[in-house]
């Protein structure tokens, strides 16, 4: 049929040219992120001031050449606070993203490959694990497990799976109902064969890139719970227990919310230009 | 006789991946009033672009770099490409109308058929609601909607391809216009529709005094229906002329190829029926329905055929018709509700799917961008089969071993050897095409189904892939199942042919039978549908060399 | 069966599942809820208090026992008691429900004009640099951490402008600055959402048929795409609303509000279950009944969709 006219469109068969510039912002969210994860690994080069003790007649600083990022109500240096407080918040959302990766990709993938009463089941399991909003489901599984950092990463990881879960057993939908599976299947592959060559490399590029989507968002969850104090217990840096600290301080110091909570923002949103990256690279 | 459009020196590119190119470059057309232009070219020729940039709807990133499309209407001369943006949108709808391309997508899924009909008359304020109301029943009756009240509450998905693009058109000349550009306005119809809307489009052009500009990559079509015709490629213009003197005497070598290879009703003889012998692929009693209860569909109707080897059977018929599910049943993809299916001594159906079966057929389907995998190379591809099957029915595990018989199948195909390394999408159509022929040849069937294998190329392609096939037959003794809607196709490769209409077999019988005295009453109809006027036939027999083709895959 | 009765069939379901799944998260698995909660040494109880104490909360009986109990007891209206206070738990949420709501609904109110508003300036601006800008500000606002726009909303306004009192606000100054804070997270990806489907929509083969009918942009915004980006919108319904109540939780720690968030924050710290497990099964239940009737409300929004109900 001539269906085959929209296949037609015209389509360039030359190569991209070769190497085309990366965009500017591209590049400026890879520069952020290396340098958070630079402060995660090695806190130390970027700073020679100590995290947790402060000097008390150094309290409530603002700004400044010794402190960049001022000083807060116990005298500690706050940018130090914020390089340190790296390695938490980056380690933990890598756990909420290896979570939620790991089971909701492997029970989307179960759903979408085997279908029938297998699918179904694991389907209503997703369905109830997203009937729950996610603050209230990563707040039950801390309840569960009791306070700290990995606690929280692993209760914002769970509330992940079922995202994961569902585009990953989309993805193995889409691919399973395309002609070069079919064709794979006719050309006498047997199920577990046509799924590892053909429908997992296939149905994972999306599913990667919604990794990247997560890591950003997981840094802002985890920074909610330190925030709401469920996280690493005081006085570990962490960032949004950083910003937490700081709110008795509002009207007097308004660096101590303003700076960490930029630092923040600056790495999600780095993160989610990554991500949007990734998929158009997946698409 | 006066000239309307003027298109002088028309040039426009678009930005791509940072970089412009130029996707019509240098073309000059006039259409006279009332009369019939066809642009003609194949995918990438630019006829498209030029009827988007007379209506001012470039797609976005194309630029008019240079030219003049010149409007010439009762209140004196335009020249669309300089007009501001306001008044370009005055002229839409009302002095230029659109017939597009795909009247699956073309209507609003949301908006009843009424509300899309009468957009036109609402936006250009033609008239108070009810006067609109009512003109636009009138319109829905004059395109041949039964029953227009209705219709115009109706929602797109509630009526047929030809009742939609019926509906489009019926907006399209909703306010009369001087100009109706129709890009490929039947492409995406059945043959015997198609032949429907072409009439309308004469009709209403007649009655309007219109001129139209018909966009198609049917070079019949465009013999039947224009007065003067464009042949564009690569977005520059080939030849432009009236259409008889172009056709029966190309001067250019690129019109004759397109006319050599466009395949048609009126050429030389179909293949001979051979000697009656006992038929290899034997089908009988097929019956297929989808869904279950009430809302079943019977696809199938009992169905049968047989094909001897190193044939082929064309199994021909318009959408709905079932051939597909015929096919793919015969493929092993699926299992019938009812009937027998044969291949040599081996039973189909019982096979469900097995090696043993995979070996004696394969499938090559309709559409070479989706049958291979995106990220698997040319070489990893066309040699799975061979890793897929035991070693028993044909598989191959030693690598060197591997590797010489995917360059052999590569070779069988006329592709480069070096083309194993590459990945799908750096391939054209026709070599993607030729790529899933390859796959399914590697491991030596006996029978091949082709799912309208050609019917997604450009028409020197589709000539290339049907000699390939026909040379494959010759040599490798296949038998093939060739399942099309396209009967120019069907003379030009099958021997014996089955004409499917709801899922019943309504004839059968050789090519020759078939196609020279038609017994059905919907053969003949599907005969006379195909646009082939008589004169096209005479300057084609004429001109007709061995194979005048061009390099164009 | 009829569509409708089967699509509420199927919510009852994941709400009943729901149901379990928090009652096995929160009361079952960490063993003893009582233990957890009282055998604390300071407190000094005896293990027979401990047993009287499970007896007072029914921790003795098997668990499949206790969900029965528990079951029955929210069909009937009695959510349970709180291990913090002894308060019953329907009046601790009827107590902090209505500050909720209002916070919420204005948050939403305002979540949507917002989101509209960028939407249609990012899509359908003359200027492209004014469309890129607009595209720009969702996934900026999506990167911010909720909290501390509070925070920086309160430094500005409160502190740095004095617009807005910290002390002795009036209700309605009170509501600005949280109802901003609130309604930021969902106007962020409910423009995000938009944006794509008018994308999508734009795209399609009928917009440029109406275009070539000489549609201007008012036309085509109000006429062909409005509804076609309508339901890819709505079905993020549910998801807003889980977003929504993260936001209370937040918004109500950030500026000290009481309401269901406050309730949720204190539950979480005194590790007050039976409190937790009613508002988590209680936000399960508002999150099914939105998607149930985006559901059963497409098909009015989409004539295509009418055939599958009746199928």
């Amino acid at each position: 049929m001539s269906a085959s006219a929209a296949v037609l469109l015209p389509r360039s068969t030359e190569r991209p040219a070769a190497r085309r510039r990366p965009a500017l912002t591209l590049v400026l969210a890879i520069a952020v992120l290396a340098v958070a994860l630079a402060w995660a690994i090695a806190p130390w080069l970027f700073t020679s001031q100590d995290p947790l003790a402060g000097e008390a007649l150094n309290a409530l600083q603002p700004p400044s050449g010794a402190h960049p990022f001022g000083t807060d109500a116990t005298g500690r240096d706050l940018l130090a606070r914020v390089i340190f407080g790296a390695a938490n918040s980056l380690s933990g959302a890598a756990i909420a993203v290896l979570v939620g990766l790991v089971v909701g990709t492997a029970i989307g993938v179960l759903a979408g490959s085997t279908g029938g009463v297998a699918e179904e089941a694991l389907m209503r399991i997703v369905d109830v694990l997203l009937a729950i909003p996610g603050l209230l489901l990563a707040l039950s599984v801390i309840v569960l497990l009791g306070f700290g950092v990995t606690n929280a990463a692993i209760a914002v990881g769970v509330t992940s799976i079922a995202v994961f879960a569902r585009l990953a057993r989309s993805q193995v939908l889409r691919v399973r109902r395309s002609d070069y599976v079919e064709a794979a299947f006719g050309s006498g592959g047997s199920f577990l064969r046509v799924l590892w060559r053909h429908v997992l490399p296939n149905s994972l590029g999306a599913v990667l890139a919604l990794a990247a989507l997560q890591f950003g968002s997981a840094i802002l969850q985890i920074s909610t719970l330190g925030f709401l104090g469920y996280g690493a217990p005081p006085p570990t840096p962490e960032w949004g227990l950083l910003i937490a600290e700081s709110r008795d301080y509002v009207g007097s110091a308004a660096w101590l919310t303003t700076l960490p909570g930029l630092v923040v923002a600056a790495v999600v949103l780095s993160a989610n230009r990554v991500a949007s990256a990734v998929r158009k690279a997946t698409a | 006789m006066s000239t309307l459009l003027t298109i002088d020196d028309l040039a426009v590119s678009y930005r791509a991946r940072g970089q412009r190119h130029t996707a019509v470059d240098g073309v000059s057309l006039e259409l006279q009033r009332g009369e019939v232009l066809a642009l003609v070219g194949e995918s990438g020729s630019g006829k498209t672009t030029i009827g988007h940039a007379i209506i001012g709807l470039l797609a976005a990133g194309g630029r008019l770099e240079r030219g003049s499309i010149g409007l010439r209407l009762a209140g004196g001369g335009l020249d669309l490409a300089k007009l501001p943006a306001r008044a370009l949108q005055e002229l839409r709808g009302a002095r230029i109308a659109l017939v597009p391309q795909d009247p699956g997508t073309s209507l609003n899924p949301v908006r009843t058929i009424g509300a899309s009909v009468a957009a036109p008359l609402r936006i250009h304020r033609w008239g108070t609601k009810e006067a609109i109301r009512r003109r636009v029943v009138d319109l829905l009756e004059r395109v041949g909607l039964d029953d227009p009240e209705r219709r115009a509450r109706q929602y797109p998905h509630e009526l047929s391809g030809g009742m939609r693009q019926r509906a489009l058109i019926a907006a399209a000349v909703a306010l009369e216009p001087a100009l109706i550009i129709a890009d490929e306005p039947t492409s995406a119809l059945d043959v015997t529709v198609q032949r429907r809307i072409l009439d309308l489009l004469d009709d209403l052009r007649t009655e309007l005094g219109s001129s139209v500009l018909l966009i198609t990559h049917d070079l019949a079509v465009a013999a039947e229906r224009a007065d003067s015709i464009a042949v564009l490629r690569g977005g520059r213009l080939e030849e432009a002329g009236e259409t008889r003197a172009v056709l029966r005497d190309p001067s250019r070598d690129y019109t004759a190829a397109l006319l050599a290879d466009a395949p048609a009703l009126t050429d030389a003889a179909p293949r001979q029926a051979r000697p009656a012998v006992e038929p290899f692929v034997t089908v009988e009693g097929l019956v297929h329905e989808y869904g279950k209860g009430a809302d079943a569909f019977r696809a199938v109707d009992d169905v049968g055929l047989g094909i001897a080897r190193g044939t082929t059977h064309a199994l021909v018929g318009e959408s709905g018709s079932g051939k597909t599910t015929i096919g793919r049943a015969l493929a092993g993809f699926h299992t019938p509700a009812a009937g027998s299916i044969r291949i040599g001594e081996l039973d189909v159906l019982a096979e469900r799917g097995s090696r043993r079966l995979r070996h004696a057929v394969q499938l090559v389907s309709q559409n070479p961008y989706a049958s291979l995998d995106p990220r698997r190379s040319i070489g990893q591809t066309v040699g799975e089969p061979l890793l897929n099957l035991p070693l028993a029915h044909g598989g191959v595990r030693d690598r060197r071993v591997l590797a010489e018989r995917v360059a052999t199948a590569l070779e069988q195909v006329a592709l480069p050897a070096e083309v194993a390394g590459r990945l799908p999408r750096e391939l054209s159509g026709g070599q993607r095409q030729r790529v899933a022929i390859a796959r399914a040849l590697i491991i030596e069937p006996q029978a091949v189904v082709l799912d309208e294998a050609v019917s997604a190329l450009d028409v020197t392609v589709q000539s290339q892939i049907l000699d390939l096939l026909e040379r494959l037959q010759r040599e490798l003794g296949l038998t093939y199942l060739f399942i099309t809607h396209d009967l120019a196709v069907v003379r030009r490769i099958a021997d014996t042919v089955t004409v499917l209409r709801g899922g019943r077999a309504v004839e059968t019988g050789t090519a020759q039978q078939v196609l020279s005295s038609p017994q059905h009453e919907y053969t003949r109809a599907l005969l006379h549908a195909v646009p082939s006027p008589d004169w096209l036939r005479d300057a084609r027999r004429s001109r007709r060399s061995p194979h005048g083709q061009l390099e164009v895959a | 069966m009829p569509y409708a009765l089967r699509r509420t069939g199927q919510a009852a379901l994941v709400v009943a599942a729901t149901f379990v799944l928090a009652f096995l998260l929160l009361h079952a698995l960490p063993g003893d809820a009582i233990v957890a909660r009282y055998a604390s040494p300071e407190l000094g109880l005896t293990e027979a208090q401990l047993d009287q104490l499970r007896l007072v909360y029914g921790t003795d009986q098997p668990v499949w026992v206790q969900l029965w109990q528990s079951a029955a007891g929210f069909l009937s209206g009695d959510l349970g008691t709180s291990l913090q206070n002894g308060a019953a738990v329907e009046s601790l949420l009827a107590a902090a429900l209505p500050a909720t709501v209002a916070l919420a609904s204005l948050g939403f109110l305002v979540a949507v004009l917002l989101a509209c508003g960028v939407a249609v300036a990012a899509t359908f601006s003359s200027a492209e640099w004014l469309r890129r800008a607009f595209r720009s500000l969702p996934p900026l606002f999506v990167s911010v951490p909720v909290f501390w726009l509070g925070i920086v909303l309160l430094q500005v306004f409160s502190f740095q402008l004095g617009l807005i009192p910290v002390i002795n606000a009036n209700p309605v100054e009170a509501l600005v600055l949280p109802v901003l804070t609130i309604a930021v997270p969902i106007a962020a990806p409910l423009a995000q959402v938009l944006i794509r489907s008018i994308d999508d929509t734009v795209a399609e083969p009928f917009i440029a048929v109406a275009r070539a009918r000489g549609a201007g942009p008012r036309w085509l915004l109000s006429k062909e795409v409005a509804r076609n980006s309508l339901l890819p919108t709505l079905t993020i319904a549910g998801v807003l609303f889980g977003e929504l109540i993260a936001g209370a939780v937040v918004t109500e720690t950030v500026f000290a509000r009481t309401g269901l968030g406050r309730l949720t924050v204190d539950a979480v710290a005194t590790r007050d279950t039976p409190v937790l497990q009613a508002i988590v099964v209680i936000s399960a239940v508002g999150f099914v009944a939105i998607n149930l009737a985006v559901d059963l409300v497409a098909p009015a929004i989409d004539p295509r969709l009418r055939k599958a109900v009746h199928a």
